[in-house]
């Protein structure tokens, strides 16, 4: 399904039903006909009542219409199923499909979009939202088709057996719907109000049991319980409100109403000789038994009504723009080898609004020569991770360009980008999967044995070995089993089967031992080998041994050079030295006589 | 919420205590809210009599007009009475709602609130042992359930008693054609019961098809940075096409049982009305006939009424169990005393206290394995002690204990020369600050996260204060500066960005005594050179104990403690212990030697390969 295609949340929200017009048109039909199947064993009762009262005894008419009526329980029972069958058969296919789609869509979008939207709201809107609206039509829609199928059906019928009847019928019953639509648009509001009020008390309860640890040590108890009583009051005003809206629901009056004149007038009728007993059974029977259907109906046209609400929160997600388009005529072939340049690069990220003009990165330009060892460093916030991202094009320079071996890489498919274009991120994030399928996840084709020289290479290769399942152990939830430096080497190993012809390495690591140390630092000598390489690095000695530093601060460029350069002529640079024993002389040392100590 | 989590008639949960006791509990917690609710359930029940017997009143008309001679008059009456009793039951039902949905919902916030402030002072020991989600749905969740409760007990008895009455009028008016009504009741039994097993099958295996769906969502969607720097959006969207073909399978059986339920309930409703209809029509006949024409109409509606009440109870018993069950869950809570309070006699902490004793402390979380074994140390007022040892060997523990999230079995702490026992717990937190290894920081804005660390702070305070540790310039960055809202624990900030954040709290909170708990530096060398000045600040004149992670925290502290297996082995300055010779120059090559800029060498590998292996293989 192509992005965009939805121009309103009604079409949205109908579109299990737009999607099979025969089959709809086909299952309302049927719906109306159970309606009227409900009503007819009332008429056949009031003429088997007349037989009763006109021969005062069982004749073969009365045992007729008596089987009648068991026939049509019957046929009410396969109508009433024919329907449920097709309309469940159309939403469920249409809840599994509209998923998939907001899914889908939602994964292309690029990270502009994920960075201002919560992704514990996507998945609440990717599952309770869409099946709310699968609700609304079933058995929400279908059951209102049938219970307006039956109003009609009652007045129909009543019209047909005397002329006052069908008039107060005509007056009263849409007047009764009318009131039950108001009913359900005053209500809907106020309920959306309360789930939403509920979002929120979960969200602040929550947060704290979370965070309990931080309420305790800052005494804040108080604070919290105050905070907490405000959330909770306002739940209970507008649970109250929504209760009491449901108090005096007027629709019931009218009903009342209708069936009180029409008891009056037919028993008058009846008085009169103009109704016989029969007719006045029917008169009475139909309206009482519309009661329950006047029970059900504002509850389902409030789901309804939810069910569109919904629709149109999906809609706009599903139409938002992205800001990242992918070139017309992509270029195809690019030495990724050659020189990196950020000319007068500008960024921010868009905010809530869309527009931000705080920038992460301002007027930075620079230029990284093809093959070399860069080491990036800079104050937190300060726009390391944001040149990362940009070379990944996860976004596009606000203003300025990016360029590779003299090309903008906005004219280059993000396709081509990242797979030329590798990271190892800060907080390694693994999948639940085996770790075979963990490392292979850049490189699908891969064989066992790549599977394992990647391993190896990454100095993976020896714990997992010695795990249970090896290479077929499963990883638990995001991968929490492992250590901090084991998923360092498993990215490591991903990286190095994926290939990329320029790395990107955010390598500030937790605190590691020695051993764990050693193999890491073996591990990345491994994967920087033949690409230009772009690491955050905590690692002093990674500084000591680049090509080109390059410190950045507050989004601008601040010192760029060689160790030795750097250590004299940038104070920001010396900072790093300063506080640790003996750094600072090591690091001198190695400027004065060019070698150890 | 009414599209709350779907349960299943005969669906039930483990309870621990008897339903009587439950019960009981139920009631003392209306308290305020009983009387309102009695008169909400008389008014009930009074409309439920009403709308009984207001059938009654239409049958009397056909027979009235069925009987020579009658005039209008006597149509009008009955017609007055039939809108009289529609009337007043409306009325009844609507006052009670009115009044009901106030009391209900005043009684969940007065539950909820008691729950909630319960819950926040439960000890640590408590919390940690069950999951945030877990606490949450008993504040939110099962309190909800439980107002759903107190209003099912009344509609239950509002529907029972409809039955009753509806019962009662069909036997007085023929036994039977009360016997004829509940030639039904097999049906919605059948139905019941076919739902209570085969059903609850297939409503389990489709929740679990479409918990799957969602797992699988929750992440792809937090993985989805590296989805996309591996191109694997195609594969991903395939997988999940496999997970949602498996739901819609197992949804669509479901909602075919479903789909079932309402056409059998609907026809048995019919053929209740022809059985009716030929045992009233034999009844009415003859020459003496028991039954009149109105009485059979009668039995027809009545047997109409009697079907769907039945269902409901079914559907209502179940919601009642769960209510019960979430009575019980919240008893298990509420029966949680706390067992870190302020003792009787507790006073302040004074102002003059500082520095911290610990006075052969032993400590254990479960019963038998000491965390903490006869540790005993001194220190003195604004001195900085950096704690050092492997994972386990009790450093976290200490920093909790200070805090007293948790009482020790033997021994004590002091505070200056007063035990912590003695002191108010409001007084010991106003004292001591603990900043967590990874620093929680609340799904508000930046501003007024640092403000927690003092409520009455103003906003020119804040920023006055973190332009002194430095701050200031890594928050104005923010795409919103300070008013930057952190999401989902701080995704959108750097790992840099969180621990300023947490320095500027917790200086702002400006304790005499820092516990803090280094993170384990996710940070870039030039980052991490500039928390550390902020750190420095933070550690200036105030007594500051520190679980080191890195090598300049070590090196700058007046002390340094190491901890193993529980025990306190050495204590001394730096230098001091690496002169030593002993475990502290063993931890030192394992964990910090290689945070300096000196080459890693292979043996020193192999010595932090040793040093860890003794202690994975204790």
């Amino acid at each position: 399904m192509a992005k965009g295609q939805y121009k309103s949340a009604l079409s949205y929200q109908l579109s299990a039903l737009l999607r099979y017009p025969g089959v709809t048109v086909v299952a309302i039909g049927l719906a109306l006909l159970a309606s009227l199947l409900q009503a007819l064993p009332i008429i056949i009762l009031g003429q088997a009542i007349d037989e009763l009262a006109l021969t005062n005894q069982l004749t073969p008419r009365f045992m007729m219409l008596v089987f009648t009526i068991l026939g049509l329980a019957g046929g009410l029972f396969a109508t009433i199923f024919a329907v449920g069958y097709a309309f469940a058969i159309m939403v469920l296919r249409w809840e599994r499909d509209a998923r998939q789609e907001f899914f889908e869509v939602v994964s292309e979008n690029s990270m502009t979009f994920h960075d201002q939207v919560d992704s514990r709201m996507l998945l609440a809107v990717s599952m309770q939202d869409i099946r709310w609206i699968r609700f609304s039509l079933n058995p929400a829609l279908r059951t209102i088709i049938t219970t307006i199928g039956s109003f009609v059906i009652t007045v129909v019928f009543l019209w047909i057996i005397d002329l006052t009847l069908g008039i107060i019928a005509v007056i009263g019953i849409p007047l009764y719907i009318y009131f039950a639509y108001r009913y359900a648009v005053t209500v809907e509001p106020v309920r959306r109000a309360r789930s939403e009020q509920n979002e929120r008390l979960t969200a602040s309860s929550q947060e704290v049991f979370r965070g309990i640890e931080v309420v305790r040590a800052f005494g804040a108890e108080e604070y919290e319980y105050e905070k907490f009583g405000k959330v909770s009051k306002e739940y209970q005003r507008i649970q109250t409100r929504e209760g009491r809206l449901t108090a005096f629901y007027r629709p019931t009056l009218i009903m009342t109403a209708v069936t009180g004149l029409s008891f009056l007038y037919g028993s008058n009728q009846v008085l009169l000789g103009v109704f016989s007993v029969g007719t006045l059974v029917q008169v009475l029977g139909l309206l009482v038994a519309l009661d329950v259907a006047g029970w059900i109906l504002p509850r389902f046209l409030l789901e309804i009504r939810g069910g569109y609400v919904n629709a149109q929160r999906i809609v706009n997600i599903l139409n938002w723009k992205d800001p990242l388009k992918e070139p017309d005529k992509p270029r195809l072939t690019l030495n990724w080898a050659g020189d990196i340049v950020f000319e007068n690069v500008n960024f921010s990220y868009a905010n809530n609004n869309g527009k931000n003009s705080n920038y992460v990165l301002k007027n930075l330009n620079l230029r990284i020569p093809g093959g070399s060892r860069v080491a990036l460093i800079g104050g937190p916030g300060g726009g390391k991770s944001t040149i990362l991202k940009l070379l990944l094009r996860l976004y596009d320079p606000t203003e300025g360009r990016v360029l590779i071996d003299g090309i903008d890489l906005r004219n280059i498919h993000t396709r081509k980008v990242r797979k030329a274009v590798g990271l190892v991120e800060q907080d390694i994030f693994l999948f639940r999967m085996s770790i075979r399928d963990n490392i292979a996840f850049g490189n699908m084709v891969a064989s066992d044995e790549e599977v394992i020289e990647a391993a190896k290479r990454a100095q993976a290769h020896e714990f997992i070995s010695i795990m249970p399942d090896g290479y077929d152990a499963a990883i638990g939830e995001r991968g929490m089993t492992l250590s901090g430096g084991q998923r360092q080497r498993l990215a490591i190993a991903r990286t190095i089967l994926h290939d990329p012809k320029i790395l990107l390495l955010d390598d500030s690591v937790s605190a590691i031992d020695a051993q764990t140390e050693y193999f890491l630092r073996k591990a990345l000598d491994e994967v920087m080998q033949d690409r230009t390489s772009i690491t955050v690095t905590q690692r002093l000695r990674t500084l000591l041994e680049s090509d080109l530093i390059v410190v950045v601060d507050k989004g601008e460029l601040v010192a760029v050079g060689i160790h030795k350069e750097l250590l004299e002529t940038s104070e920001h640079y010396h900072r790093i030295f300063e506080r640790l024993p003996g750094a600072l002389q090591y690091a001198n040392g190695v400027t004065d006589t060019g070698g150890g100590m | 919420m009414s599209r709350r989590r779907s349960r299943f008639i005969g669906q039930t949960e483990k309870r621990s205590r008897p339903i009587y006791v439950l019960l009981i509990k139920m009631l003392e917690y209306l308290g305020r809210f009983k009387r309102i609710i009695a008169v909400g359930a008389v008014l009930v029940l009074i409309s439920t009599i009403f709308q009984a017997i207001d059938p009654l009143v239409l049958s009397w008309g056909i027979d009235l007009v069925l009987t020579p001679g009658s005039t209008i008059t006597g149509v009008l009456i009955l017609g007055g009475i039939y809108v009289g009793l529609r009337l007043a039951s409306w009325i009844l039902n609507s006052i009670n709602t009115w009044i009901l949905s106030g009391a209900r919902a005043g009684f969940v916030q007065t539950i909820q609130q008691d729950l909630y402030n319960h819950l926040v002072r439960t000890d640590l020991s408590y919390l940690k042992s069950e999951q945030s989600g877990n606490v949450t749905a008993r504040v939110t969740s099962d309190i909800d359930d439980l107002g759903t409760g107190v209003q099912m007990t009344i509609d239950v008895s509002s529907q029972v008693l409809l039955l009753v009455i509806t019962f009662v009028i069909m036997w007085l008016t023929n036994p039977l054609i009360a016997l004829t009504a509940l030639a039904v009741t097999p049906a919605v039994v059948f139905i019941v019961v076919l739902f209570g097993t085969v059903g609850q099958r297939i409503m389990l295996a489709s929740q679990h098809a479409y918990g799957e769906v969602s797992g699988q969502i929750a992440e792809d969607l937090s993985g989805i940075h590296v989805a996309k720097a591996f191109n694997r959006e195609e594969e991903t969207a395939a997988k999940m096409q496999q997970l949602n073909q498996e739901a819609y399978r197992h949804g669509f059986r479901f909602m075919i049982m479903m789909t079932l339920m309402q056409p059998l309930i609907r026809a048995m409703g019919i053929i209740g009305i022809a059985a009716l209809l030929f045992v009233g029509g034999s009844l009415a006949i003859g020459t003496a006939p028991v039954l009149t024409l109105g009485e059979v109409f009668l039995g027809v509606i009545l047997v109409q009424r009697f079907l769907w009440p039945l269902l409901a109870l079914s559907w209502m018993a179940t919601q009642f169990q769960a209510s019960l069950a979430s009575m019980d869950r919240t008893l298990d809570v509420l029966d949680v005393k706390p067992t870190i309070i302020n003792s009787p006699n507790a006073v302040s902490l004074k102002e003059t206290s500082d520095g911290i004793s610990f006075e052969n402390l032993s400590f254990s979380y479960v019963e038998g394995t000491n965390v903490l074994n006869n540790v005993t140390f001194k220190i003195t007022p604004g001195e900085t002690v950096a704690m050092v040892g492997h994972t386990g060997a009790g450093k976290t523990t200490v920093a909790a204990l200070i805090n007293r999230f948790y009482d020790p079995q033997e021994g004590g702490i002091l505070i200056g020369d007063q035990d912590i026992k003695d002191v108010t717990l409001e007084s010991l937190h106003d004292t001591t600050a603990l900043i967590a290894q990874e620093p929680y920081l609340f799904d508000a804005n930046v501003l007024e996260n640092i403000r927690y660390g003092r409520q009455s702070a103003t906003d020119q305070e804040i920023v006055e204060l973190c332009k002194l540790i430095g701050a200031h310039e890594f928050i104005e960055v923010l795409s919103n500066g300070y008013d930057t809202i952190v999401t989902e624990g701080g995704k959108n900030l750097s790992a840099g960005q969180v621990q300023m954040i947490a320095i500027a709290r917790t200086m702002l909170a400006d304790p005499k005594i820092l516990i803090l708990d280094e993170a384990t530096s996710r940070l870039d060398a030039y980052s991490e050179s500039l928390v550390q000045a902020a750190q420095e600040k933070l550690f200036a004149g105030r007594t500051t104990v520190v679980i080191a992670h890195r090598l300049t925290t070590i090196a700058n502290a007046s002390r340094v403690f190491v901890f193993d297996h529980g025990e306190l082995i050495e204590k001394g300055t730096h230098e001091e212990l690496l002169r030593l010779g002993g475990k502290y120059k063993a931890l030192y090559d394992t964990y910090y030697a290689h945070q300096s800029v000196e080459e890693l060498s292979e043996e020193i590998a192999k010595i932090a390969q040793e040093e860890l292996a003794m202690v994975s293989g204790k």
